[in-house]
């Protein structure tokens, strides 16, 4: 049962994490290293706001804190695009090296100003929820309905509005698209902003559980890894599955094994799908010639 | 006719290479402040992680992103035998070397079919998954601590020193002489085209595991030497921040021509050392500069237009270029 | 003699036939012409011939020898050489490294003396597709006729047995045209196979000896240039209609 409920709060969490890097591979190409930096600061601008700039106390001023976050990462995403990324776009070495060195940069920056022991960030909803007689955090039981809000709004948007069509299409259809008419740069930085926010977003939720350290960009970066790869490297949907597929299968070693072996699910996870089954299990094949 | 060969060797070599590498010799020679020694020495061990990455990933162009996993992985492999089994720094880290030699094998096999981003990928998730394992298997890696206590090349830093500088001008010399060749000529065919390499009746699969053997190889040799030289090893060369130091330092050198790899590591190390002035603030500046050089000169310094346009400049840099 | 035989090539993409059971023989010293019209799958056959698509079902016999599972590089070996319809020449290196690939292949290394003759080889072919004086510019600054006379020439370099041509006419100009169908006409008098995919049928009619027309992966007809294109089912295939011919010069 716990594993159930666990299981379902990280997938939750990771879901919201990996569409973005997807959104972003799949429209630009860009493997975007820098990804879980966007998680990262998003933890740490709630924390700077919150504690720092208006040194409020009640949940008001946390919610502030978090748009304010979140807004200043977005922000943040589009000046990394646009000054670092956007010359050299096509090059994917440029680019995985440049988004790499600057998650490391990023990290060394926290790490100076605010040290490596963690700095904390309360909760939204303070206490701790028995489903079925699992105790859950009511932190952790806010990811649900994060994803069940983001997500569909995330599918809204690439559906129903004009913008979102242009960067849905440029994902399907690049040449196809800009012939078409659509701003495939500006898709392109619409694109990374948000994926970038969805990011700081889901950085948000976790800052109360879990310490804001400067190492925190490196696990969501493997899992983004891990179920980009499982979904198919090109699709939303596949993303979203493989997400909880994911949240699943670590719980269940945590549970079977324990906590360090679950660290590596992911990792031997890559491992092997590219190298059996380089298109993703949920993937289909041609994404991998293109 | 030996002494012909020799000079053939050096022919076409760059003189801005050889004029470094005879410096740095003679600076072991000469000098007595042994904290130079010691920094230029981790100089030219960098140097040498540079220029096997380079070699696989400057030629064929296959992102490597997880270069750790050989020099971490052949450094803990020298560095436990010679703690357990006491075997001698010379055998071990041939040993350590041979090992990562055959995971380059056994990698570049499995990784064949992947092609750009994917190979990055999973070479970076192998590295992770042996950091991960030097903390599982904490009793006998040591955990965060690494292990120390290692012996040392020679009880003399000076010999050390004189010994890594000529294992770097091997390894460099071996490179050039390696990508010069026609295994170096079919790599770059390769990363035109790799169909059309197969076209000219050229076992392309074959040239790549043997670069990637070859990467390993020496690559693994660089990391045992940092592991008897240092006298310790730890986590810390299995981590993806060393992978991502040696991609820097070789890219801002300028991917494929194992000069800029060599010259870049050394400068870039010793600017690294000497921020050391602002301790506090040292990794930061230096990350900092990295990413400013990479986006100023995303092909590498000696693979600047520049360059390529004075024959002059490229002939001291690079060497001759050779034809036919 | 039969030199290059196909027997009932089959090859399915995703459910969709590209090849269903192709045969065709061409005998040594022959200039074979394959037409067809656009997604007939003739470079699907190509690419089952030389290795780089595995057939489902069928075979393909190189004098006599089965190259079933044999790899491109294997068959490239065996005297089975190709060009390819978009030009993929080696870019950035200069005209003669590129020539120089292909002398570190198994067959070159057998069949020539010592390194003065595989150098003496580069020159003799560049010469025979008029690129002598290209051989120290850059690939890059080359234009798509000299591309297309590069690729050729890479293929020659390794002593092929039979050599695949695929478009080797497309998007050059009559001129162009002109100097490879001779080109392609002297190495054949020399003793070489040719077979040669291409749409310009007018210029391939006046090339090849025999022509094989495929459609929906089959052969539908075979013959002398005159044969094939009073053949009716070929103008049916080419025009969606029967009663009209197909012009040659």
């Amino acid at each position: 049962m716990e594993i159930i409920i666990l299981g379902a709060t990280r997938g939750a969490l990771y879901s919201v994490i990996a569409v973005g890097f997807v959104l972003v591979f799949s429209v630009g190409g860009i493997l975007n290293l820098a990804h879980g930096t966007y998680y990262m600061l998003g933890a740490y601008m709630t924390y700077i706001f919150y504690s720092l700039v208006f040194q409020g106390s009640s949940t008001a001023w946390l919610l502030l804190s978090i748009i304010c976050a979140i807004g200043v990462v977005a922000l943040f995403s589009c000046l990394v695009y646009s000054i670092l990324l956007r010359k050299h776009v096509e090059s994917l070495t440029y680019v995985m090296v440049m988004t790499l060195a600057l998650a490391l940069f990023v990290s060394e920056i926290m790490a100076l100003l605010f040290g490596v022991s963690g700095s904390s960030v309360p909760s939204l909803i303070e206490g701790s929820a028995s489903i079925l007689s699992v105790k859950v955090l009511n932190q952790q039981l806010l990811l649900l309905p994060m994803a069940l809000v983001i997500l569909p709004s995330l599918w809204f948007f690439l559906k129903k509005t004009r913008m979102g069509q242009g960067i849905d299409a440029v994902a399907q259809q690049r040449d196809g698209a800009i012939l078409m008419g659509v701003n495939a740069d500006r898709a392109l930085i619409v694109t990374y902003g948000l994926s970038a926010s969805m990011a700081a977003t889901a950085g948000v939720m976790v800052a109360p559980i879990s310490s804001v350290v400067p190492e925190m960009w490196l696990f969501p970066l493997i899992k983004a890894f891990a179920i980009a790869i499982l979904g198919g490297m090109g699709s939303i949907l596949g993303a979203v599955i493989a997400s909880f597929l994911l949240g699943y299968a670590e719980v269940f070693t945590c549970f079977m094994f324990s906590e360090h072996l679950s660290e590596m699910v992911a990792l031997v996870l890559i491992v092997l799908v590219l190298v059996f089954r380089p298109s993703g299990i949920l993937g289909k094949k041609d994404r991998m010639n293109r | 006719m030996m002494k012909r060969q020799v000079l053939v060797l050096f022919r076409n070599e760059s003189p801005a290479a050889l004029s470094i590498l005879a410096a740095g010799f003679l600076f072991g020679l000469m000098s007595d402040n042994y904290f130079y020694i010691e920094v230029m020495m981790l100089a030219a061990i960098y140097a040498i992680f540079t220029m096997s990455w380079d070699i696989l990933t400057g030629y064929t162009h296959e992102l490597n992103f997880g270069f750790a996993l050989f020099v971490g992985g052949a450094g803990y492999i020298s560095g436990l035998a010679n703690l357990h089994l006491g075997l001698p720094p010379y055998l071990t880290i041939t040993i350590g070397a041979l090992v990562t030699g055959l995971v380059g094998i056994l990698i570049g096999y499995l990784t064949l079919r992947l092609k750009g981003p994917y190979f990055a990928m999973v070479t970076m998730a192998v590295a992770a998954i042996l950091y991960k394992t030097s903390y599982l298997l904490h009793q006998y890696t040591g955990g965060e601590e690494g292990i120390s206590g290692l012996g040392n090349l020679t009880p003399d830093p000076r010999y050390d020193f004189l010994i890594v500088w000529g294992i770097t001008t091997i390894v460099y010399l071996l490179l050039r002489g390696y990508a010069g060749s026609r295994h170096g000529h079919i790599l770059k065919a390769i990363r035109a085209d790799e169909n059309v390499a197969q076209c000219c009746g050229i076992n392309t699969a074959y040239h790549k595991i043997e670069t990637f053997a070859l990467s390993g190889f020496l690559g693994g040799i660089g990391g045992g030497l940092f592991a008897h030289t240092q006298m310790q090893i730890g986590p810390t060369m299995l981590s993806g921040y060393i992978s991502v130091i040696i991609v820097l330092l070789a890219i801002i050198g300028g991917m494929g021509t194992i000069v800029g790899p060599l010259i870049g590591a050394i400068s870039l190390h010793l600017l690294n050392d000497y921020l050391r002035v602002v301790e506090g603030y040292r990794i930061v500046i230096y990350s900092g500069i990295l990413i400013l050089l990479v986006y100023l000169a995303p092909h590498g310094i000696f693979n600047l237009q520049i360059l390529k346009k004075s024959k002059t400049l490229s002939f001291l840099l690079l060497g001759r270029r050779r034809t036919g | 003699m039969i030199q290059l035989q196909a027997i009932e090539m089959k090859k399915r993409f995703d459910g969709l036939l590209a090849l269903s059971g192709l045969s065709f023989e061409v005998h040594s010293a022959e200039i074979l012409g394959i037409i067809g019209p656009n997604g007939a799958g003739k470079t699907t056959a190509f690419n089952c011939l030389t290795g780089f698509t595995r057939l489902d079902g069928g075979s393909v016999l190189l004098d006599g020898q089965n190259l079933g599972r044999k790899k491109p590089y294997q068959i490239v070996n065996l005297g089975l050489s190709r060009t390819w319809q978009l030009v993929r020449p080696f870019f950035g290196m200069k005209v003669i490294e590129a020539l120089q690939i292909p002398t570190f292949c198994r067959r070159v290394k057998n069949n020539s003396f010592d390194q003065t003759e595989v150098q003496e080889r580069i020159y003799k072919v560049a010469g025979q597709l008029s690129l002598a004086d290209k051989l120290q510019d850059t690939v890059d600054n080359l234009n798509q006729g000299q591309l297309r006379l590069l690729d050729i020439a890479r293929a020659l370099m390794v002593y092929p047995k039979v050599l695949l041509l695929d478009e080797p006419f497309s998007g050059l100009s009559h001129f162009e045209i002109n100097k490879i169908s001779a080109t392609v006409k002297n190495l054949n008098q020399d003793g070489l196979t040719v077979v040669i995919i291409e749409h310009r049928l007018r210029e391939l009619m006046k090339l090849v000896q025999k022509v094989v027309v495929v459609n929906f992966g089959q052969k539908i007809a075979e013959g002398t240039p005159q044969e094939v294109v009073q053949n009716p089912e070929v103008t049916k295939a080419y025009l969606g209609k029967e009663g009209e011919k197909i012009e040659i010069p």
